[in-house]
């Protein structure tokens, strides 16, 4: 009665009166009012029981931007101890936010707690009688409190005889039942009825704890793709881990997601390459909680390197970043992970075909932890269905991560993790053991992060941390390389806000590193142009220390009385690159410095429709730079414009046009090289509203290169240039936990270079081929597949269990991904796409 | 990962390099196989032509070829295309100039001739001489409608150990030697082990390492086998696929397996092996299939 009583109170306040002390601006309608989720309700004053009186307490209760009561404030008291039960009860409640047309905002509702007498029947005990029978009640599978619930106390027969209602902490309580057997009935919103048969015996008070089987455990998760933050970036796209574990071809994972956005053309085999916005893959950076890591997937392409669960989101910014991020000309994926522990801890075990994995979570104390790790054996599976092939290849991997995190005073926030990983890929070509090929990764980090106001207006934030990469390279005795990196990395910034108007932030991302390569080769032509050169083994090696101290400042300007409305943001970035050392007895030592200015703005100047627009000048070392390499910068202007536009509760439209332009590239290590990149990006989702969820993604793109840029004509297509991309989601969330999804997805096929014969170099045994095209001037046939999902989750009173099964390529084109010529590159063919792929898995999920 | 699986389980329906079915230049062998600067260096070649395929042939030779091989002077060969209107002389003094400018002979019908430049190597100091340099034989193989560009490649060094050509005893069956000259008959789709021995020793020489330091090696040869009909990878062989194209050290022969055609016909089979210091030699065999 009370949440009806509530609701009613809501939905009569107009939206756009809801507001609390209204400024002199005017504002925009609320697209919907606060809706409560949660209602406890508030125990009767036992004062007030007692004497038999009824009372209604008039409430003015501010809910804030998350949905949590922010204010109670007590307009018309009722005495007898109601005043303060109904504020106790009212603070617990927690409510989906009430939205304008910017997103989610703060409001106060008015309105009455009443208190009605339970009627006086014969067959409720008196509550002056002892208990004789109590518990508590918890939901299956989660074993999280359910607050609220009716117990019915039935006899054999089902005539009621008792009921009763748990508190707020879901413990219920009977005084009074008589000694004999009952048959009890949990009844609340929102979940399944629970039965428990249960005896009272003479003289003891018997305990039983009531389960209570959610009507939907699906429906408590977000399905919301592109969310904006109140950061200063044009475009971000937010994936959080309950948005996208079940998107089809994923397996799971929600950092491959990002190949279904705008803006990412599609990888090649599923082998994850970031190809963000025409830029080369290896210009876009991957973070970690802002740490730059060497790989976001596995050796394979099929897994990132952490855990799902250990992923709290994944920041996707295609383009036109701020200043808090450098070192690349690409796009940026900062993984964030976890920051909310469970008050009960909970452990996880999920397995499929390529790997297993553990993750466990909880808190003691005032601390939360997370732990998790993973290990393939998709290597021992590939190595027994292609035992006696010449040509195998097996990826092997596992990586682990730790968490752990002060959630004390609410002032100082701390942790410390630290995360790795340790791939190999064996490609064996032949029989002979000199005719393997071995490839190995290893990433280590271990980072610490600690944020403090230091007064109303200024916070700290520091975050150091320690890395090492490693990367082998061997193939039989011809062929040893190994790299490492032993990284001392620090982050830190000093914001500065006055006002909500404006936010000053100086920062520091400085990342210095020892770089220190050997290389074995068994046999290297001592005149290389010469087929019949005498060839001598080479070993050699080098150490060298990279620092890359690069400061920032950022300064962001909300000038309109809503804060959101008009949001500008400028900043530089200083890029410095230092190199010191020697390389063959020659000082290799060195150092550039350039200017990154970059600026952004969000102005929305009608309902739910927001136009954007960024520019920036971005710089990166090229590769190779750390082990003695061209020490000069890469260089790139990014730009970007749009508009959003949200279209009733559901559905959210989103329309960018983007340029990039690069110069110089070091791609021929000369750094002469440049490139172009321009193109639309637009994409429509739906939000999950009956059950229904997903969305569009198509980029309209071109991106080129110039390798003699004297020559204005000499523009080529890039590797990767994908023309159209289009990409559907859908999901469908069924009755009985059983889900449905299907991604479907069309691309232009990728460019290459046309070949039709080759010169025969008899002393080499090979063909040399020549084009009878321009470089990358013929296309490969467009991809299109449909990718599906379906899975169920089973629930249990102490655990969950999900089965799922991933159907890569369900119906897929016979799509080519490369060309292959034969001996002479007279007659060629297509190396198809991956084929009809069923992953089949489960996820057990243990609350203890 | 998933490439690399994907290229290695797909079956490709190509033509093997192994295999004879258009116009082919197999093995080139100058004489000596290592000149001296201002040496006369002939050639012999082995090719393979599909019957009834009429075929030409133009060889040159340079000391400083670019990637697609020697190049003849555009003026002289537009001359050539009118030598028919010119006198003997003017002819001879053509092909004189033609040859000055790297020709080295056409075929059907023209020797093939060349003399090292003698001053080949005057832009190297002593030492480096011993190494030498290498030339460069382009040859354009036309007929019907295959045109094949050859490069291979002859060192000319003042060494004092040159190389000598490698020469192969004749192909064994089974471990029986078969006279090239009468050639063999042999069952439809039987399974052969083939084989081929060099004839003599392997070869050593001094070679001067980047360090200055002189060292004694051993050629390493590697062979290649083709045929006209059949399959490599039966029997005698470790996989399958085209011959062993790699070199080994002290390996003196070479074994093949060879499932012979299933069709009754004339069929050849080819063995070359090559020295890696440029010098080449081969064994070539008629089979009739019964």
């Amino acid at each position: 009665m009370i949440t009806a009583l509530l609701m009613s109170a809501l939905a009569a306040e107009p939206a756009g009166s809801a507001a609390a002390a209204p400024a002199p601006v005017e504002l925009p309608p609320l697209l919907h009012g606060p809706e409560v989720i949660e209602f406890p309700e508030a125990p009767y004053p036992p004062e007030a029981l007692a004497a038999r009186v009824e009372g209604t307490v008039g409430l003015l209760v501010e809910v804030d931007a998350t949905g949590a009561v922010s204010r109670v404030e007590v307009l018309r008291p009722a005495g007898h101890g109601f005043d303060e039960a109904a504020v106790a009860a009212v603070r617990l409640f927690k409510f989906r936010p009430a939205a304008d047309a910017n997103g989610p905002v703060l409001v106060e509702v008015e309105f009455d707690y009443p208190f009605t007498l339970p009627p006086l029947e014969p067959e409720v005990v008196p509550v002056a009688l002892p208990v004789t029978l109590d518990g508590n009640i918890s939901e299956m599978g989660t074993k999280v409190v359910v607050p609220g619930a009716v117990v019915i106390a039935r006899d054999e027969s089902g005539k009621e005889l008792a009921q009763t209602t748990a508190d707020d902490t879901g413990h219920y309580a009977f005084p009074g039942l008589p000694v004999g057997k009952y048959r009890l009935q949990v009844k609340r919103p929102g979940y399944q009825d629970g039965f428990e048969r249960v005896e009272v015996v003479a003289g003891q008070v018997t305990t039983a704890r009531l389960w209570l089987r959610n009507s939907s455990y699906r429906d408590n998760e977000v399905v919301a793709v592109y969310e904006r933050e109140r950061e200063p970036e044009v475009t971000r796209r937010t994936l959080s881990m309950a948005e996208v574990r079940r998107v089809p071809g994923s397996f799971g994972d929600p950092v491959r997601v990002i190949q279904s956005l705008p803006g990412a053309a599609r990888a090649p085999f599923s082998t994850g390459l970031l190809v963000l916005r025409g830029a080369n893959p290896e210009d876009s950076n991957v973070y970690v909680d802002g740490v730059e890591v060497p790989l976001v997937y596995h050796l394979g392409g099929f897994r990132s390197i952490l855990n799902p669960e250990f992923i709290d989101a994944v920041d996707y910014l295609p383009g036109t970043y701020g200043v808090k991020y450098g070192r690349s000309i690409g796009g940026v994926i900062d993984v964030r992970t976890q920051e909310e522990y469970p008050e009960r801890p909970h452990v996880s075990l999920r397995t499929d075909l390529l790997d297993t994995g553990l993750y466990g979570e909880g808190r003691v104390g005032k601390w939360g932890f997370a732990v998790g790790g993973r290990h393939s054996y998709i290597d021992l599976i590939l190595a027994a269905a292609l035992a006696g092939e010449d040509f195998y290849a097996a990826p092997r991997w596992l990586d682990y991560q730790a968490k752990v995190q002060y959630l004390g005073d609410g002032i100082d926030r701390f942790s410390l993790m630290i995360f790795g990983f340790d791939d190999e890929l064996i490609v064996r070509t032949g029989t002979a053991a000199d005719q393997q090929l071995g490839l190995g990764y290893r990433t280590h980090r271990l980072v610490a992060r600690w944020s403090r106001p230091l007064s109303d207006t200024v916070t700290l934030r520091l975050q150091p941390s320690l890395g090492l990469d490693a990367i082998n390279l061997g193939f039989g005795s011809a062929l040893q390389l190994e790299l490492s990196d032993e990284l001392v990395d620090l982050r830190g910034d000093v914001a500065w806000r006055p006002s909500d108007a404006f936010t000053l932030t100086g920062g520091l991302d400085s990342e210095a590193s020892r770089n220190d390569f050997k290389v074995f080769i068994g046999s290297v032509a001592v005149d290389g142009g010469n087929p019949l050169s005498e060839s001598e083994p080479i070993s050699t090696g080098a150490g060298l220390w990279m620092v890359h101290p690069d400061p920032y400042v950022e300064a962001q300007v909300r000038p309109l009385a809503q804060r959101d409305k008009l949001v500008l943001v400028g900043g530089v970035r200083f890029p410095i690159m230092g190199r010191f050392g020697e390389l063959d007895e020659d000082d290799a030592s060195g150092a550039v410095a350039s200017v990154d200015p970059r600026f952004a703005f969000r102005y929305s100047p009608v309902a739910g429709g927001t136009v954007k627009a960024g520019s920036g000048l971005y710089h990166q070392p090229p590769e190779g730079a750390a082990l003695g390499g061209n020490l000069a910068y890469e260089q790139a202007w990014s730009s970007e414009l749009g508009w959003e536009q949200k279209i009733g509760p559901a559905v959210q439209v989103d329309l960018t046009g983007y340029y990039r332009w690069m110069e110089p590239l070091d791609s021929g290590g000369e750094g002469t090289d440049v490139g172009r990149a321009y193109g639309m990006e637009f994409m429509a989702r739906h939000a999950l509203v009956d059950r229904f969820f997903g969305w569009v993604s198509y980029t309209l793109s071109h991106s080129e290169r110039n390798f003699s840029p004297e020559d204005e004509e000499a523009w080529v297509d890039f590797d990767y240039d994908q023309t159209h991309i289009l990409t559907t989601v859908a999901g469908y969330r069924l009755p009985f936990d059983f889900e449905f999804s299907a991604k479907a997805q069309y691309t232009t096929g990728n460019p290459y270079t046309p070949y039709s014969g080759g010169i025969y170099l008899m002393d080499d045994g090979g063909y040399f081929p020549y084009a009878t095209g321009e470089h990358n001037s013929e296309r490969q046939p467009p991809y299109w597949a449909v990718d599906a999902r379906v899975d169920k989750l089973f629930t249990w009173k102490h655990w969950q269990l999900e089965l799922f099964v991933d159907l890569l390529s369900v119906v897929h084109g016979e799509n080519p991904e490369f060309i292959i010529y034969n001996y002479d590159y007279t007659e060629y063919d297509w190396i198809p796409g991956l084929p009809f792929i069923p992953s089949f898995g489960f996820q057990a999920e243990l609350h203890l | 990962m998933s490439f690399l699986l994907f290229l290695g389980c797909t079956e490709f329906d190509f033509a093997e390099e192994w295999q004879l079915d258009r116009l082919r230049l197999l093995a080139i062998r100058a004489e000596p196989a290592e000149p001296r600067p201002g040496d006369f260096v002939s050639f012999t070649s082995l090719s393979y032509v599909p019957e009834g395929v009429e075929w030409s042939a133009l060889w040159l030779a340079c000391v400083d070829g670019d990637t697609e091989g020697c190049t003849l002077d555009a003026a002289l060969l537009d001359q050539l295309e009118h030598a028919d209107e010119m006198t003997e002389a003017e002819v001879a003094a053509l092909f004189a100039a033609l040859q000055a400018g790297g020709l080295v002979g056409v075929e059907p019908g023209m020797p093939l001739a060349w003399v090292a430049p003698a001053d080949a190597l005057d832009d190297l100091d002593q030492a480096a001489r011993l190494e030498g340099k290498s030339a460069t034989v382009t040859v354009n193989l036309v007929g019907g409608e295959d045109n094949e560009l050859t490069l291979k490649a002859i060192p000319i060094s003042e060494a004092t150990t040159p190389n000598h050509n490698p020469d192969l005893l004749p192909i064994t069956f089974d471990g029986v030697a078969i006279d090239a000259t009468a050639g063999v008959t042999v069952d439809a789709g039987n399974a052969i082990d083939l084989s081929v021995a060099l004839d003599g020793t392997l070869e050593t020489y001094t070679y001067v390492t980047t360090d200055g330091l002189s060292e004694t090696r051993t050629e390493e040869l590697s062979f290649r086998w083709y045929t006209s009909g059949g399959t490599f990878g039966g029997s005698g062989d470790t996989g399958a696929g085209p011959p062993s194209f790699g070199g080994e050290e002290g390996v003196t022969s070479s074994d093949q397996g060879w499932i012979t055609p299933a069709e009754p016909g004339a069929y050849r089979l080819d063995a070359v092996v090559l020295d890696g210091r440029g010098g080449m030699g081969w064994q070539s065999l008629s089979v009739t299939v019964r």
